[in-house]
């Protein structure tokens, strides 16, 4: 069950880092196991909640997303006759 | 006449010179019509056993004028496009109205591309993009252009898949500031009410606008040279180019670039030669005026009954006569090359775009009769496009027609006397070689184009851009056959538009299919009651007379053959065995195409994946992150409690319980999406997003 558990939140906090484009070297994955193991410490029902706090905090702050648009230059059409 | 305020009277002169050539060119191709519709009409009633002396013959002969006529403008149109490309071109042409020198030098202005979508397959139309601002990049001249995709996608799988390939498009490409994406939340009056929201919001910022569709393809070279026309002519408010269609994958659609290749050129340089400046907007792949556009071009709904009353369905039309109305013209550029679109895949697919055309078209009667001051060329290109579809239940009409005739010759008995104090006798008269001339006469009107375009390829020497001489000729040979095997199949499905138009059935403006083959069930079920009608005809045809039956076999069996014709036709293997073996090649195939390279390079845009778009957007953190940036903020508290409550379900039950609205919902708030990313991720395996979750990170 351990294992099971142990084996979860591993998978969890080393996809999760993946897709937030973090690399996953040595460094990153004993950084993995720190925060599974202080996990598996904690009651079942908290583990996954601990989990994602730590695996984000762990991130660098995200890069500012640019506007979808340019800035509004509004005008009007005109509907004339048929 | 109309004067657009905003250009000075020394740019648009009272008559510019090409009117008069214009006038010129456009009688003599009305009086060759005329005449060659008389003559012919004058044969067929000679052919005729009471030469039009009945009601049955004269409508007959009616009908046949009608679309004698139609067949004989195409015919005069690509005669006028080869003898004009023989002589090297059009010399009224927009392009040969000054050098290359001199427009090389001319300055561009702000241009926007515009990609108006709905329901497109995502990976397909970004990337097609992305091969078009490449091209622009290697002219040096981006910095010119800004690209808009504005998106009309209802389904939250495509619109999030939209928004997450644009970020990932404008990331690799550097163009955080060029490169922008506009979902309408209410898509009011189809395509034409998403460019007119993009140019209320945007349009001052714009000189022009380069209008794309989805599946467009423009090279870069080719749209700095519209834009420098456009600078060169303030007088010119549309600049059309002639979109080649290329990419296709599956037999039908090589058969339509192959054709639309090889006969194009012609008909489109003979058309351009008659419209000169009164040319029509086709939608796509042109070059639109922003200030006069916006001030002219706004499309009222329609005032009418039925069919004529709402929005105006097929925009583009009414737009270039709007334009022409208010003193500015609209040119057709053949010479604009690598120009590109794709064919529908599919016949099917091609016939779903035809009702939505036909129905668009035919509301274009209202505006044809009823708008004032429009140019009469412009009226001409309505009726036209009109043309283009009720030709087809005339033709019906002349089968039933000639079939009423020939069954009451055989079953009812001569009367020799049919008015009352006849001295002489009337003989039904038989010329059974005049009906050769005849066929042979249409034949010729139908054929000789195709045949001139063989002969312009080989007079360019460009034989080996269409696989060599041999295979161009045996690829024209199956051309023709296949088209003459589609003809009776599209005509009777256009005669249902019409009719379905007419009535005013309500049809949903869906996008267009742009891959995948036809079932045979599919074309089973499509084509099973059409296939039943021409058995139906050609079995009576038999029981009346042999010779009738023979007669009607050119059209009765392609509608008999309809499914099997759908489902080969369809086939991109079979389409591709023949691209191995040089048939129905294209010169870009040949030669080569950087646009089609870049196109065709492998590229994570083209592996978006739409259906699984909404689960991405609450399981990956970076795309997450991008959809709640673009999503609204939390909303009034009522709705946000209705949301809150919707997100739950969405938790506990998974999304695949949710209905698409309720989706959609969740979808355009930021609060929801944020809050079901961080509970997806901690919820126990066993749930359906923990199964998701897994599913998602054991596929990574």
């Amino acid at each position: 069950m351990t294992q099971a558990s142990s084996e979860l939140l591993l998978q969890r906090v080393l996809a999760y880092w993946q897709w937030s484009g973090l690399a996953l070297d040595a460094t990153t994955q004993q950084q993995a196991l720190v925060i599974v193991t202080r996990a598996l410490e904690k009651p079942a029902e908290q583990q996954l909640p601990y989990c994602l706090q730590a695996m984000q905090a762990a991130l660098p702050p995200a890069a500012p997303i640019s506007s979808a648009w340019p800035p509004l230059r509004r005008g009007s059409m005109r509907y004339g006759d048929y | 006449m109309n004067r657009p305020a905003e250009l000075p009277p020394e740019i648009l002169q009272r008559r510019p010179p090409w009117r008069l050539a214009a006038t010129i060119r456009r009688g003599l191709l009305a009086l060759a019509v005329l005449m060659q519709t008389l003559t012919a009409t004058y044969f067929m009633l000679s052919v005729l056993p009471y030469h039009g002396g009945n009601l049955v013959e004269a409508s007959m002969a009616a009908v046949f004028a009608l679309l004698f006529a139609w067949i004989s403008v195409g015919f005069w149109i690509g005669l006028i496009g080869f003898c004009l490309r023989r002589a090297g071109g059009d010399p009224r042409s927009l392009l040969r109205q000054q050098d290359a020198a001199t427009l090389n030098n001319t300055p561009l202005g702000r241009t926007a591309v515009v990609m108006p979508i709905y329901h497109e397959p995502v990976g397909r139309s970004l990337q097609g993009l992305k091969s078009v601002i490449l091209s622009l990049q290697r002219t040096g001249t981006l910095a010119h252009f800004d690209f808009f995709i504005l998106s009309d996608s209802r389904d939250p799988d495509v619109w999030l898949a939209e928004q997450a390939a644009w970020q990932a498009l404008r990331e690799e490409l550097g163009l955080q500031n060029q490169l922008f994406y506009r979902r309408r939340p209410l898509n009011l009056n189809y395509k034409s009410g998403n460019i007119g929201d993009f140019l209320r919001r945007w349009g001052k910022a714009y000189d022009y606008m380069v209008v794309l569709d989805a599946d467009s393809l423009m090279a870069g070279d080719t749209l700095v040279r519209m834009v420098q026309l456009m600078q060169r002519h303030p007088q010119v408010g549309i600049l059309q180019s002639s979109p080649s269609l290329l990419n296709g994958r599956s037999l039908f659609a090589r058969l339509q670039q192959f054709s639309n290749q090889l006969y194009g050129p012609l008909f489109t340089t003979g058309l351009a030669a008659i419209q000169l400046g009164h040319a029509a907007f086709w939608g796509h792949n042109a070059i639109l005026r922003v200030q006069p556009f916006m001030q002219h071009c706004g499309l009222r709904k329609l005032p009418g009954w039925g069919l004529f009353k709402g929005p105006v369905l097929s925009h583009d039309f009414a737009e270039a006569a709007y334009m022409g109305r208010a003193g500015l013209e609209v040119w057709l550029e053949p010479e604009l090359t690598q120009s590109y679109e794709e064919s529908p895949p599919t016949l099917s697919d091609e016939l779903t775009r035809d009702r939505r055309w036909a129905k668009g078209n035919l509301q274009h009667l209202w505006l044809m009769l009823f708008s004032r001051r429009l140019r009469l060329a412009h009226r001409m290109a309505f009726l036209n496009g009109i043309m283009g579809y009720v030709a087809s239940p005339l033709w019906f009409t002349f089968l039933v027609l000639t079939t009423i005739e020939v069954a009451r010759l055989i079953l009812w008995p001569i009367n020799y006397f049919p008015e009352q104090n006849q001295l002489f006798p009337l003989w039904p008269e038989w010329h059974p070689q005049r009906a050769v001339w005849m066929v042979s006469i249409t034949l010729t009107l139908l054929f000789l184009p195709k045949f001139l375009a063989i002969a312009d390829v080989l007079l360019r020497g460009r034989r080996k851009a269409f696989g060599g001489g041999i295979k161009l000729f045996f690829s024209v040979l199956l051309e023709m056959l296949i088209s003459a095997l589609l003809a009776p199949i599209r005509m009777l499905s256009h005669c249902r538009y019409v009719l379905e138009a007419l009535f005013n059935v309500n049809l949903r403006w869906a996008g267009q299919n742009r891959s995948g083959e036809t079932s045979w069930l599919a074309a089973a079920v499509n084509q099973g009651i059409g296939s039943l009608m021409a058995l139906a005809w050609a079995g009576f045809a038999w029981w009346l007379e042999p010779m009738f039956f023979l007669w009607s076999l050119p059209v009765a069996l392609p509608l008999v053959l309809a499914a099997p014709i759908f489902v080969l036709l369809s086939k991109v293997s079979w389409g591709e065995g023949l691209m191995r073996r040089h048939w129905l090649q294209i010169p870009e195939e040949a030669s080569g195409s950087a646009l089609l390279d870049d196109l065709e390079t492998p590229s994570t845009l083209l592996a978006a994946e739409q259906q699984t778009a909404f689960i991405e957007a609450i399981v990956h953190p970076q795309i997450n992150q991008l959809q709640t940036r673009l999503a609204h903020s939390p909303r009034a508290r009522r709705q946000q409690s209705e949301l809150e409550l919707l997100a739950q379900r969405c938790l506990h039950e998974g999304p695949a319980r949710l209905s698409t609205a309720e989706r959609n919902l969740l979808a355009s708030d930021a609060k929801s999406l944020q809050w079901l990313h961080t509970q997806v991720w901690q919820v126990a395996p066993q749930t359906p997003w923990g199964t998701l979750l897994t599913q998602r990170i054991s596929r990574n």
